[in-house]
């Protein structure tokens, strides 16, 4: 920034700050603007936490929540399509993969129109117990 | 709880002197707050600046001097000093003791406020900031409400940026509002015609 820049910005900086929200303002000044504001109590966690850090001589620190706005609105739906992509068994889009577990799928249709109750044993159960 | 009994029980660091402090005024001062700074600050920094205004208030109340302010705008002014240096980037992490600062800003501004509307040099002065791009607007903006220069670590945080880029676009935000303002007519006086020395 030049020096000319920089005359620029304390003139309009002291003239921006008076006629916007930060100038300095008296007690009187401060008063009348406090009466406009809402008042909005503090929920009783907050002043018990405020406290609590007083208690143990520590400064009351709220962390800032993360912003990812800037990431952009669509950002979930790619996130989405990745863990699709991760959550993919390697060949299951091979032809040849899809067709054995089709067989597969077929085979174990089959067995169960046999039997659905047969024991691991391959005796069918007697009923005792139901 | 009358307010000189609140600010006895700080004053003889009695932590429960700040729980009526802030049952009684911290939800004004938290809203005033939110109307000063919640165009540059984030919710969580607007709670941080009341809960460092709390802790200083604590730590500051045998300065209080009730002929001078009410308890409310001495806890408000405060709380917005805190505010202040949050967007100066100033350390407010550390558990040392801090040193008292005093509630009223040396800086005050005794000249009345301006009106745009009888100041032409001012009303196109803040449609120049007004017109400024996204990022340029928003580190003024910050400028402004900082008393000072805001921090460009937490400025970069904000906007998902780097510091250099808020550097540059801070003084390329400068040279721009320089530049509208020449071609719109306006003598800037140097700084040694305000009564400056270099």
């Amino acid at each position: 920034m030049n020096t000319g820049d920089m005359e620029f910005w304390e003139w309009a900086s002291a003239k921006l700050r008076r006629v916007h929200r930060h100038r300095e303002m008296t007690p009187e000044e401060m008063e009348a603007f406090l009466d406009t504001v809402e008042d909005e109590p503090l929920p009783e966690n907050q002043i018990e936490e405020i406290v609590a850090s007083i208690r143990a001589g520590l400064i009351p620190h709220q962390e800032p929540a993360p912003d990812f706005s800037w990431l952009g609105v669509n950002r979930d739906t790619e996130v989405e399509e990745d863990i699709y992509q991760l959550a993919r068994n390697k060949g299951q889009d091979d032809e040849e993969t899809l067709r054995r577990i089709e067989e597969l799928r077929l085979r174990e249709l089959e067995d169960d129109g046999e039997s659905t109750d047969r024991l691991a044993d391959g005796t069918e159960p007697t009923g005792e117990g139901h | 709880m009358d307010d000189i009994d609140i600010v006895l029980m700080m004053m003889e660091e009695d932590p429960e002197g700040v729980r009526w402090l802030l049952q009684k005024y911290g939800g004004k001062v938290k809203a005033g707050l939110r109307v000063k700074f919640g165009y540059v600050l984030a919710e969580p920094e607007i709670d941080e600046a009341l809960n460092w205004g709390a802790f200083k208030a604590f730590r500051a109340a045998q300065s209080y001097d009730e002929r001078r302010s009410s308890l409310r705008t001495w806890f408000y002014t405060i709380a917005r000093n805190a505010a202040r240096d949050i967007l100066r980037g100033e350390e407010r992490r550390t558990a040392e003791p801090l040193e008292h600062n005093p509630p009223w800003n040396a800086e005050q501004d005794d000249e009345p406020p301006l009106d745009p509307r009888k100041d032409k040099a001012l009303s196109d002065l803040k449609e120049a900031v007004e017109a400024l791009p996204r990022l340029q607007k928003a580190i003024i903006e910050a400028d402004l409400a900082s008393g000072g220069k805001a921090d460009a670590n937490r400025l970069a945080q904000v906007h998902g940026s780097t510091v250099n880029t808020i550097y540059v676009a801070r003084s390329q935000a400068m040279s721009r509002l320089r530049e509208e303002m020449r071609r719109r007519g306006h003598h800037i006086p140097s700084r040694a015609a305000r009564g400056h020395t270099l």
